[in-house]
């Protein structure tokens, strides 16, 4: 068991946090913003990677985060402009980087990379020192003229000679944790002094032959010994300090060697650091300007998450025992209830904010996928991202960024064409991806809009008469055409690229969003390009529900996509030709499903439709239709209790629930029972819904 | 001594089997598959699913689908028994819910009992595995993964 293991998770933890804000400050800069303190931000976030990296031993990240950080100095330093083809370069180097860190944690083979790319780069800088000693295994040359421009420092200055006794590590001390408080106090230039070391052979661990000497320019110009005392106070006895006064400041230079063996010895010293200095690094160099917040596992949200669902249940039970009854203080109690469900209402919002991540980071994967793959299938796009504050459920965001690489390399490979052809057709030779997320009520709507060719209906429609989906002589509308890409098996592209063309991706990503509960629809203009959009529910857990009854049956309509609901007499209904029948609303003709029928429950419903009521649903842009049911019974919050993983998926029901009464009770899936219903099925889902049916 | 361990070969055990009556019949299934035993509640009917599968059931806050095992196995229904049992078995963390006459017991059937089941199954039923001659009752032992495998490859469709 690695006694660090934890801590190795924390510093990966971060890690992560800091190569988004590297991403970030990179695709700023790139963007025009040119400022010191995103530059700032960018450097220091790759030097609290190296720290870490350096504490964990991780050497080719440390050395990578090193040549990282020269181009990043001499960027700063202006010694390079933020030029396009500079910022290409330091963006792949953020995503080698991110590899690198991805590799070091085992879980993935060491990245490929042209290191020759950041050393030229930092080349150009290198030898410009800062004059800011960030870390004392990172001393660099102090030049003259930095010393004006440091502004901070007041004479005198103070050497300090710091030499370990035998007992001093033995107690829990480190000389780095003494160098790195007295770093507070000012700014710290250490040289060490190991003339004294015995052979090898010899040498024992625990006592050190080390001596070092400290220059402190402190940063407050009355500082005082006492004050430079007290950081080795708990040292006191354990080593023997020399403090004096320094009358000029004279500027010191030292020798490289001597450079050269301090890193070597802090470097040693870091490695058999314990828990403290090790989680303070990172801290210590990014000073967050994010509201404060803490890390929560997340096994204890979704107890909570469990607790407060069956919390809602429990009061649907009450509220149905109570309903029944009559106590002399009906309306009090009925008060009460009512109180006690909107603080319930409540808790849950909250529970569920918990568990609600804005999808920015997402997005920001995303631009990686869009340059690799441009780069990838030598075509030029660019990524505009809106809508990153909307926040979406964890699990979701999870659970989306397969699908959503998926689409966005499939509108790169198949949608954008090569910068030469779109030259030719009079569009921009850059290719636009636009990728948004909003909220309608209580769904996130997720688009995908490329500017690209659109979909070759020709070619998708040979490729499934030839794979057999569809037969020849059908016809079909563009809409139908659009949505056969999502099959599996299909794919237009002539090669299989390491990118796309076995036909997979569509069809992954049709599965994915349907597991969420979500669809998809995509819209196609030949020519001017293609639209993909993914609605998704905004929470997993609980839904504000209509109890519809179908003959014996009671099932759970969501009220998110109900419209209006109407007495069956009041309703005009037609009977269509093909069988089918029509319901008027709003001036149109709408399909009219009925539930019992289209669910062909075992259970028969009455067909007498004396109490019957049709809901009209529009569970998404696609279009409304009329719902017959027997009766509507109630109104309720439910717990959405999943039922795919024991039960597949089922035409019409997205889950199920759990009444007051104990019973199951299904939730209508409106989509996809209009799905059903209306539309007509290519033969290969036809097929396989047979087959699982027949066992 | 060659006697000697002939008699410890027929006296090996099989693995524990949990034997159940269905449909007038002895069944056995591997106990490692049973996760626990319940009573029969009617269960809510699912659209678009074969006969056999009844519907689902709220097993302690799980939604837990339940078939009607003699249906499955071809032989007359169990039907909407209160007095029927609920055997749940897992696999590969997926539940199901067997509908059941009765539980019998729980036994190591020893291996001289087995009758080699090839000669008794009718049309190559695959699913039954075993049959054992145990105290003179015939018990036939069924296949957990083949019983689940409809509802297992409808959730792999899915």
């Amino acid at each position: 068991m690695d006694p660090f293991g934890s801590i190795r998770a924390t510093f990966f933890e971060e890690c992560a946090e800091l190569l988004e804000t590297l991403e970030a400050g990179l695709l700023a800069l790139q963007s025009g913003l040119e400022d010191d303190d995103t530059i700032d931000a960018i450097f220091r976030a790759v030097h609290s990677i190296k720290g870490g990296a350096g504490a964990f031993d991780l050497g080719p990240l440390v050395a990578y985060a090193h040549d990282f950080e020269n181009a990043l100095e001499a960027l700063r330093s202006r010694a390079i402009e933020p030029s396009p083809g500079v910022m290409i370069i330091l963006l792949r180097a953020s995503d080698t980087l991110s590899d690198l860190v991805t590799a070091s944690q085992g879980t993935s083979p060491p990245p490929r990379f042209d290191a020759s790319e950041l050393a030229r780069l930092g080349g150009s800088g290198g030898d410009m020192a800062t004059a800011r000693a960030e870390d004392p295994s990172d001393v660099r040359r102090v030049r003259p003229s930095d010393q004006s421009t440091s502004g901070q420092t007041y004479q005198p200055s103070w050497t300090i000679q710091f030499e370990p006794l035998p007992g001093l590590l033995a107690s829990g001390n480190e000389p780095l944790f003494l160098f790195r408080s007295l770093e507070v106090l000012g700014s710290i230039v250490v040289h060490v002094i190991d003339t004294d070391l015995p052979a090898l052979d010899d040498a024992t661990i625990l006592s050190g032959r080390l001596r070092w000497t400290i220059v402190l320019r402190p940063s407050a110009p009355d500082l005082t010994e006492t004050e430079i005392e007290s950081v080795f106070e708990f040292a006191l006895n354990l080593c023997i300090i020399n403090i004096k006064p320094v009358p000029v400041a004279d500027p010191m230079s030292c020798d490289e060697a001597d450079l050269d063996r301090n890193q070597v010895s802090t470097n040693e010293a870091q490695l058999s650091a314990t828990t403290a200095t090790t989680v303070s690094t990172p801290s210590r160099h990014q000073p967050s300007q994010s509201p404060a917040s803490i890390r929560v596992e997340l096994d204890r949200v979704d107890r909570l998450v469990n607790l407060v669902g069956e919390i809602v249940i429990s009061q649907s039970m009450l509220a149905q025992e109570i309903q029944g009854e009559t106590y002399p203080d009906a309306p009090a109690i009925r008060t009460r209830l009512e109180e006690l469900q909107q603080l319930t209402r409540d808790i849950q919002d909250g529970v569920m904010a918990i568990r609600a991540q804005p999808v920015k980071t997402l997005f920001q994967r995303m631009t990686r996928i869009i340059r690799e793959t441009a780069q990838s299938t030598g075509k030029l796009v660019v990524l505009e991202t809106s809508g990153e504050g909307t926040e979406i459920d964890k699990t979701i965001v999870e659970r989306l960024a397969d699908p959503l690489m998926h689409m966005l390399r499939n509108a790169v490979d198949h949608g954008i064409e090569a910068p030469a052809l779109r030259a030719t057709l009079g569009k921009n030779q850059v290719g636009t991806v636009k990728l948004s997320a909003m909220q309608r009520s209580d769904r996130v709507i997720i688009e995908i809009v490329d500017d690209g060719a659109g979909i070759d209906r020709g070619r998708v429609r040979a490729k499934a008469q030839e794979r057999g989906l569809i037969n020849h002589g059908d016809t079909h509308t563009d809409a139908e055409i659009d949505n056969l890409i999502l099959l599996p098996g299909l794919s237009t592209s002539k090669d299989v690229s390491a990118v796309s063309g076995r036909g997979v991706g569509m069809d992954i990503v049709r599965q994915a969003v349907r597991g969420l509960g979500g669809t998809i629809q995509i819209e196609s203009e030949p020519g001017c390009g293609c639209r993909m959009s993914v609605s998704l529910p905004l929470t997993l857990a609980i839904l504000d529900g209509m109890v519809v009854r179908c003959g014996q049956q009671q099932l759970i309509l969501p009220i998110s996509a109900i419209i209006e609901t109407r007495m069956i007499e009041d309703a005009m209904i037609e009977e269509l030709p093909s069988g089918g029948k029509v319901t008027a609303y709003d001036g149109k003709l709408v399909p009219l499903i009925d539930l019992a029928t289209e669910l062909d429950l075992h259970n028969a419903c009455a067909s007498d439709y004396q109490d019957s009521a049709i809901i009209f649903v529009k569970p998404d842009e696609a279009g409304a239709f009329g719902l017959r049911v027997d009766g509507i019974d109630a109104q309720l919050q439910v717990v959405i209790k999943g039922i795919t993983d024991n039960l597949g998926h089922i035409a019409g029901i997205s889950a199920a629930t759990i009444l007051g009464d104990g019973q199951v009770s299904l939730i209508i899936d409106p989509a996809s029972l209009r799905h059903r219903a209306t539309s007509w099925q290519p033969n290969s889902l036809l097929e396989s819904n047979r087959s699982s049916i027949g066992g | 001594m060659r006697d000697d361990q002939s008699e410890n070969d027929t006296d090996a055990r099989g693995d524990e089997l949990l034997t159940f009556r269905c449909a007038g019949q002895h069944y056995g299934l591997p106990l490692v598959d049973v996760l626990e035993i319940r009573g029969w509640t009617k269960p809510t009917p699912v659209p678009h699913s074969p006969n056999y599968l009844r519907g689902v059931v709220n097993n302690r806050g799980v939604v837990l689908p339940v078939i009607d095992l003699a249906l499955r196995l071809g032989l007359p229904e169990a039907g909407d028994n209160p007095r029927n049992v609920v055997i749940v078995v897992q696999k590969n963390r997926r539940v199901l819910g067997l509908i059941v006459q009765a539980v019998s017991d729980i036994i190591s059937p020893r291996l001289s009992e087995l009758q080699a089941s090839d000669q008794f199954k009718p049309h190559g039923d695959s699913l039954l595995t075993d049959i054992y001659l145990a105290d003179d009752v015939f018990v036939r032992v069924v296949s957990t993964a083949a019983i689940m495998l409809p509802v297992l490859e409808r959730a792999r469709l899915a």
